[in-house]
């Protein structure tokens, strides 16, 4: 048996007020960049239009966050039981991410307030338009998901009850107006109406208490699948000056299949530290589990970008034009290490399942994973662009995007201690207690396991 | 009809008439004079910017035992198939009927996303400013589709010759009409494509083979024709002649079956999953 718990711990500790103060420095820095403007506070120019902000704090932030919808796809859509345990701390780690995303973009864009535009401004075609629109209902999606651990906090199950029967409504509605505006054709909308009203009929639900409707998390997954490649797709639109070992046709695909793999391999970390520091006991049959998928889906990664490879290599006919595709550039040290280091390295060593399920090892290796795919999205936004002249982000980029970073991390820790998100098991037979007890006994982590 | 000027660059002098006629049109306030590096010599300012929105370049190039200095005009393309437009996540750019790429300032967040789009590089951004705009030519596309010609000429009414010739003249951007030697020509983009042919045929020997904008990046409303490679003028040789919306339009097309797709495989996924822990009960309990 498992139910959830809060996790008890002081308020204040050294770590924390040290990440309070990257995010008050971050808070000054806003104000800065509010008052002054971009040119003042960035290095960005017009030959450089986009730099660190945006390759940090919306793409590698959002590619960190990809667990929220990897996890709810393998423990609900293929029914992976013993990895319930990631669930809640996977879509409190993606909302943060992504909200945290959100709001940093308005900051790096021109107009902040005119952030919504999107909602009822629509071009004919435009992929940030696609992402803009994802990215905003995924925010509802993980919400929504995130809502029993709220309805539970206060004991609020009638409102569990409604929220059960509602979404499913909810999620068959939203993906029929997605699909008509992404599609502006009523006969596509018409059929997502058809097609996912009828899923929600047909398919069971979840039946695990607290229940989460298959059709949200089905939404989630479908959201993510289209924004993560997309993501990648707006690079399609440079191949004049994203440098050829990151500018492929392949580029949706690598987005989505290294998102995966980035994603649940910054769950495998968190799920390794966040135990240690809360005092609860490390999953290890989670873990193990998680990383033969992390294998998986890193040689899917592997094996894409060697295509990638491949057609360089065959594009080259001659030792001058070899020498041209591979000379020792920035680009090439940045290749080698991005792909070299931090997928083809981990990925080679986790075939050996001493490696993968070895605690010290396994927790390097995914690091190396999430820095590889944070490389990947820098990469791919400033580092491997072919521009004359330099960016170098300034004091106050590098401030704002620390300060991103610490507000997920300060929040997430903020979330685990005020909200029932971790899962413990306790041993002793029967099943009274549980889930819904949370709100009236708090046991101890210690007691809990 | 689409229009678009044809750049004869061994006909133009520099005089930057064409520079100052766009900072008038477009009430742009001027730039502070600094010297720009050896290759690029008189050229003033360096680059395109938010208060510069065409730009006439100076490049020294060598060929053979002749150093030819060559002026060219910078400006937006206006593409055939915009990339920018095609970037745009709330349509602030849009291609109009008669060529111009247009901005709308009302719409625009400031992603700024046109600008990396943009082969050209040719948007700019008011970076000093608090609440800042996207800047960059509009083929001064207001002038183009006005109608409304004045009907009086210094307290006489107009005759209807002299209207024509006013509306004529009010049609074409500010540039073109303030070159005194011909190197910019406005007319519809098929004329000129003829015009340059029939220049390049006449003397094969002053020009290169090649009108660039017919093809590069799916083609441009603004074609060039030069005695020099068109990479030693600054503009991009390494284009291609495929849209740059081409690149991305597939995966925005790809959405509604991804939607379909993905929903299907899970809905299949989760259909035997659920199944399969069924069956797995129904053994436990025969057991």
């Amino acid at each position: 048996m498992s139910h959830h718990v809060r996790v008890q711990r002081p308020f204040f500790t050294w770590p924390t007020a040290l990440l309070v103060l990257v995010m008050l420095a971050g808070a000054a820095a806003v104000v800065y960049r509010m008052i002054y403007g971009l040119g003042a506070s960035t290095n960005l120019s017009d030959t450089w239009p986009w730099g660190l902000w945006k390759g940090f704090n919306v793409l590698v932030l959002i590619a960190w966050a990809a667990g929220g919808f990897a996890s709810a796809a393998i423990i609900y859509i293929f029914g992976g039981e013993k990895y319930h345990g990631m669930a809640r701390a996977g879509v409190l780690w993606a909302i943060l991410g992504y909200g945290f995303a959100g709001a940093s973009l308005a900051v790096d864009i021109g107009i902040p307030w005119r952030i919504i535009n999107p909602i009822y401004m629509w071009p004919e075609e435009s992929l940030l338009f696609e992402v803009a629109w994802c990215v905003m209902l995924y925010l509802t999606v993980l919400a929504l998901e995130l809502a029993p651990a709220v309805f539970e906090r206060f004991g609020w199950s009638k409102l569990q009850q409604v929220w059960e029967k509602l979404v499913p409504v909810y999620a068959v509605a939203a993906l029929t107006f997605f699909t008509y505006i992404m599609s502006h054709s009523a006969i596509w909308a018409g059929a997502a109406l058809l097609f996912f009203g009828s899923m929600a009929y047909l398919l069971p639900k979840v039946g695990k208490r607290p229940s989460t409707p298959v059709l949200l998390i089905m939404f989630g997954v479908v959201l993510s699948s289209l924004h993560q490649s997309t993501l990648g797709s707006l690079f399609l639109l440079i191949p004049n000056k994203l440098s050829h070992f990151w500018w492929s046709e392949l580029l949706p695909f690598n987005y989505i299949i290294s998102a995966v793999a980035i994603g649940l391999s910054v769950l495998m970390i968190e799920r390794t530290v966040a135990p240690k520091v809360f005092g609860h006991k490390v999953d290890k049959k989670m873990l193990d589990g998680l990383s033969k998928i992390v294998l998986v889906v890193l040689w899917l990664f592997v094996l894409l970008r060697g295509a990638d490879v491949a057609r360089l290599l065959l594009a080259a006919s001659g030792p001058g034009e070899f020498a041209r595709l591979f000379g020792g550039t920035k680009q090439t040290v940045l290749f080698v290490v991005e792909f070299g280091i931090c997928f083809l390295l981990p990925a080679i060593l986790m075939l050996s399942a001493k490696v993968r399920e070895n605690p010290t090892a396994r927790v390097v290796l995914a690091l190396l994973v999430a820095i590889g795919g944070m490389l990947n999205r820098l990469n791919g936004t400033f580092l491997g662009l072919l521009l004359p002249g330099e960016y170098v982000p300034s004091l106050i980029e590098i401030v704002i995007s620390a300060a991103t970073f610490a507000a997920v991390i300060f929040f997430y820790t903020i979330g685990v201690k005020f909200f029932p998100i971790y899962e413990v098991h306790h041993k002793e037979s029967g099943s009274q207690g549980g889930h819904e007890v949370e709100h009236r006994v708090e046991p101890s982590p210690e007691a809990a396991s | 009809m689409s229009r678009g000027v044809l750049v004869d660059t061994t006909l133009c002098i520099a005089c930057r008439g064409c520079q100052v006629s766009c900072k008038r049109e477009n009430s742009l306030p001027a730039e502070s004079t600094q010297f720009c590096t050896a290759s690029n010599g008189m050229q003033n300012p360096p680059a395109l910017s938010s208060k510069t929105y065409t730009l006439i370049s100076y490049s020294e190039v060598e060929q053979g035992k002749d150093l030819k200095w060559v002026f060219t005009k910078h400006q937006c393309m206006h593409c055939q198939e915009p990339a920018c437009a095609s970037a745009c996540l709330v349509g602030a750019l849009t291609k109009t009927e008669t060529g111009a790429v247009v901005y709308d300032d009302n719409k625009c967040i400031g992603c700024r996303y046109c600008m990396l789009a943009c082969p050209f590089n040719v948007p700019t951004f008011e970076w000093e400013k608090a609440v800042p705009y996207i800047k960059k030519c509009s083929f001064c596309f207001d002038r183009q589709e006005a109608t409304n010609s004045p009907t009086e000429l210094n307290g006489q009414p107009m005759t209807p010759e002299l209207k024509e010739l006013h509306a004529e003249h009010f049609k074409t951007p500010a540039c073109a009409r303030a070159c005194p030697t011909g190197a910019l020509l406005f007319s519809e983009r098929e004329e000129l494509l003829a015009v340059a042919k029939e220049r390049i045929a006449k003397s094969p020997d002053k020009y290169i083979d090649h009108v660039y904008g017919e093809k590069e990046a799916g083609g441009t409303s603004w074609l060039y024709i030069s005695s020099v490679p068109f990479a030693s003028l600054g503009l991009p040789a390494n284009l291609g002649n495929r849209s740059f919306p081409s690149y991305a339009r597939p995966a925005k097309e790809a959405v509604p079956y991804v939607i379909f797709g993905v929903g299907a495989l899970l809905s299949g996924f989760y259909w035997l999953s659920k199944r399969r822990s069924q069956l797995e009960k129904a053994k436990e309990v025969t057991k």
